[in-house]
């Protein structure tokens, strides 16, 4: 595939999302990045903002199979994966398993704090081998394959924080905001008339191979040794212990329990890839890096009680990072 | 060249060009105070201060030091990755440089590597390598060859201050003096005439040869001659004897130390003098006071004698002062040497011009009256001394002093304000040593 066709379908894929939700183009870029990144998202922001009509909007333009999972307390891993069910069949009775809404090409885990660690963990091998393991059988999960997770960072009563490898299994972790006057004015002005529209799919009969082609194209894209060393430099400076580096963050020594992994230079490096195709350009820029080691990093830091403390986010740590690590 | 070339060829044509900016820069850097270094060495290997080996070991020395200097700052010159972001920075490339700079080709997809190598050659237009990365003089060059001319020229007014403020012996006006006094004595016409002719013969600044340093020698020997043939006439002849001595050796070490033979030594032999001298000068000092006091006294009297002899404490300023004879024109130079040398001149009488100026005109001031002398503020040396009256005679009390102040000097004792006169007994104290002004009103 050609890096203009990529653009193009991005394009569509972007302005048919954008027929629905009003505002978050950063989001909505983002999560596609993600998409042909082959990673999954966390969404984070308030009830109301249009987390999971975005993931729907989306799985909708791209034309593939959506499943949606509210998670709630008393969720059980099986109500995820699926079940063996005794059927009958010609007078004979047999097991035979039932699929559980993982078994789709976009997954929405709505709240997904809200469940337990055990149902939580049921989505992490899906996550990362791409495969479910029921009553020893296992069953691979249809490519592409996304998990589009939310969570609510108000209502944290009766909720259970991820653990951090789950966290670690996200490719990025996006903060939905509050839309603005404007923006509220006009999602105002789409949902409360006669006519609601609707994302039209963009990848309609070959959508899974397209994607295969665009995640082909992002991987392929160039990226300089000196660039590559600069992923390496930040990553390496939001570790809290060790041997002090060459770029030590005093905010990462008083404030981190735990820096981020090599998921998170991977996750990195190819977000950055796909934002350059995104912008037009074949090769990997320090730009490219900047913009995406926020959504990147920011659930990979694992904060201690004097952040907590303090009311220090792992954004602003990471921006002493960005700032205080040198391009070359 | 550039615009038709290759991304990659601009890259390196700028590497070069940077590596070519980076010599001048250390050429600059390093060039103005080697050659400072080389100039002084040369400097002092001319005026003898230094042997050949010397010179060859120093300018060697200094000449590796600056070739080190040189390719240290060669080792950190500008990579390729460095020129790939200045051209990036320069036409905007967002990183498209420094990426086809620094990656294998071999690792890349072709057909993206073809589209960034277009993109790149895209942005050539913008760059000019000639005009955009022409070579600019660094601040740090300038300030190394400020700094160099700086020590230079500060160096040269340093050695001509020093040449013209004479540190090696009397100026030439001072010898002329000199052999003029002496031609004022009959008996020292000879003297003068060769100390004239050594003044015109012998330019004092000028490095010295052997010739001059024989005529010095022989006028010494002369000066020496004399005195042992007890030729001198009086006291102030010996003391011009002294004064022309004196200056000839300096005007000797002055030679010696110029030609550069045993310089440390000599050095040595200054301080110790310093020394000496310091010793002398304090104890000149100590007798200021009475010598002073001795001319006041003297020109006082109007009896038109010379301060010398008359007392004897002026006796022995003189004596002390003898050993200082002809100093003068060395103390003159050194100005905290001033009042010892002034002092000096005034208890031996000197040369009658320059006693003429030494000695103080005007009204004499009060320290230099004799106790019980009555001068403008007063008696010299009055206090106030309680005189036991009989009974009954109380006086009034004076003004200022209250009942209390009355009591606590005690009832029926009277003041009197009259002076006590010196005390000349044979018990009389050598010295007299005046009452604290703090003291005074409570030692009764």
């Amino acid at each position: 595939m050609e890096p203009e066709r990529f653009r193009e379908i991005f394009s569509l894929l972007e302005r048919e999302v954008k027929k629905v939700i009003v505002g978050h183009e950063d989001v909505i870029c983002r999560v596609l990045i993600a998409l042909f990144s082959g990673g999954h998202v966390l969404l984070e922001g308030v009830p109301g903002l249009g987390k999971t009509l975005l993931i729907k909007s989306v799985s909708r333009a791209l034309g593939l199979s959506f499943k949606r999972i509210q998670f709630t307390p008393d969720l059980m891993p099986s109500d995820i994966t699926g079940t063996q069910v005794i059927t009958e069949s010609d007078g004979r009775r047999e097991f035979q398993f039932k699929k559980g809404p993982i078994f789709a090409q976009v997954v929405l885990a709505d709240e997904i704090n809200r469940a337990t660690p055990k149902t939580q963990s049921a989505v992490l091998e899906a996550m990362e081998e791409r495969q479910v393991t029921v009553f020893g059988e296992t069953f691979p999960l249809e490519s592409p394959f996304m998990v589009l997770a939310t969570q609510n960072p108000i209502e944290l009563e009766g909720t259970y924080p991820l653990p951090e490898a789950q966290l670690d299994r996200f490719f990025f972790k996006l903060q939905v905001s509050s839309p603005s006057p404007e923006e509220l004015r006009e999602i105002l002005q789409r949902t409360t008339g006669a006519g609601l529209s609707e994302a039209a799919p963009v990848l309609s009969n070959n959508g899974a191979e397209v994607i295969g082609e665009m995640k082909l194209l992002l991987r392929q894209m160039i990226i300089a040794p000196p660039i590559e060393d600069y992923v390496v430099h930040l990553v390496h400076a939001t570790q809290p212990t060790g041997k002090p580096e060459r770029f030590a963050v005093s905010e990462v020594r008083k404030y981190l329990r735990f820096g981020a992994s090599p998921r998170g230079a991977q996750a990195i490096i190819l977000g950055a890839k796909g934002y350059a195709l995104v912008q037009g350009r074949v090769h990997v820029s320090y730009e490219d890096i900047e913009a995406v080691v926020y959504p990147a990093l920011r659930h990979r830091l694992i904060l201690n009680f004097q952040a907590e403390a303090e009311n220090v986010s792992a954004d602003q740590i990471l921006e002493a990072v960005v700032k205080k690590v040198p391009r070359d | 060249m550039e615009k038709g070339g290759q991304p990659e060829r601009l890259v390196d044509h700028l590497v070069r060009r940077l590596r070519r900016h980076d010599l001048w820069d250390s050429l600059s850097v390093f060039f103005p105070p080697l050659i400072a270094f080389f100039y002084l060495e040369i400097f002092f290997f001319t005026r003898d201060f230094i042997g050949v080996e010397t010179l060859i070991f120093s300018l060697a020395g200094g000449l590796g030091v600056a070739l080190a200097l040189l390719f240290r700052r060669r080792w950190t010159a500008p990579s390729k990755r460095f020129a790939a972001r200045l051209i990036d920075e320069r036409v905007g490339g967002k990183d498209r440089f420094v990426t086809l700079a620094t990656i294998n080709p071999l690792l890349c997809p072709f057909f993206l590597l073809a589209r960034l190598r277009d993109e790149a050659k895209a942005l050539l237009y913008r760059i000019d390598l000639k005009k955009d990365f022409h070579y600019r003089v660094k601040r740090t060059s300038l300030s190394s060859l400020a700094g160099s001319l700086a020590v230079i020229l500060l160096f040269h007014l340093l050695s001509q201050s020093t040449v013209v403020s004479g540190p090696y012996g009397p100026s030439a006006e001072e010898l002329q003096v000199l052999a003029q006094q002496l031609s004022e004595v009959p008996r020292f016409s000879q003297l003068a005439r060769a100390l004239d002719e050594l003044v015109v013969q012998i330019p004092i600044q000028d490095p010295p040869v052997a010739e001059r340093l024989f005529l010095i020698q022989e006028l010494l020997r002369e000066i020496e001659d004399r005195r042992a043939g007890g030729q001198q006439g009086g006291e102030g002849e010996s003391d011009l004897l002294d004064r022309v001595a004196v200056a000839l050796r300096e005007l000797e070490e002055g030679k010696k130390k110029r030609e550069g033979q045993g310089g440390e030594g000599l050095k040595v032999s200054q301080l110790g003098e310093k020394e000496g001298k310091g010793k002398e000068l304090s104890e000149g000092e100590g007798v200021e006071g009475r010598g002073g006091l001795a001319a006041w006294g003297g020109r006082e009297q109007g009896g038109g004698k010379s301060a010398r002899g008359e007392t004897e404490e002026t006796k022995k300023g003189k004596g002390e002062g003898r050993t200082g004879v002809g100093d003068r024109s060395r103390r003159e130079r050194k100005k905290g040497r001033e009042m010892g040398g002034s002092a000096k001149s005034e208890m031996e009488g000197g040369s009658p011009k320059s006693k003429e100026r030494e000695i103080p005109r005007g009204k004499m001031p009060e320290r230099y009256l004799q106790p019980g002398e009555k001068g403008e503020k007063g008696i010299k040396g009055a206090r106030f001394v309680t005189v036991e009256l009989p009974e009954g005679e109380e006086p009034a009390l004076p003004s200022g002093l209250s009942k209390g102040s009355r009591r606590g000097l005690g009832r029926k004792v009277p003041v009197s304000n009259v002076p006590l006169p010196p005390f000349k007994g044979p018990d009389a104290a050598r010295e007299k040593q005046f009452l604290p002004l703090e003291y005074r009103g409570l030692i009764r």
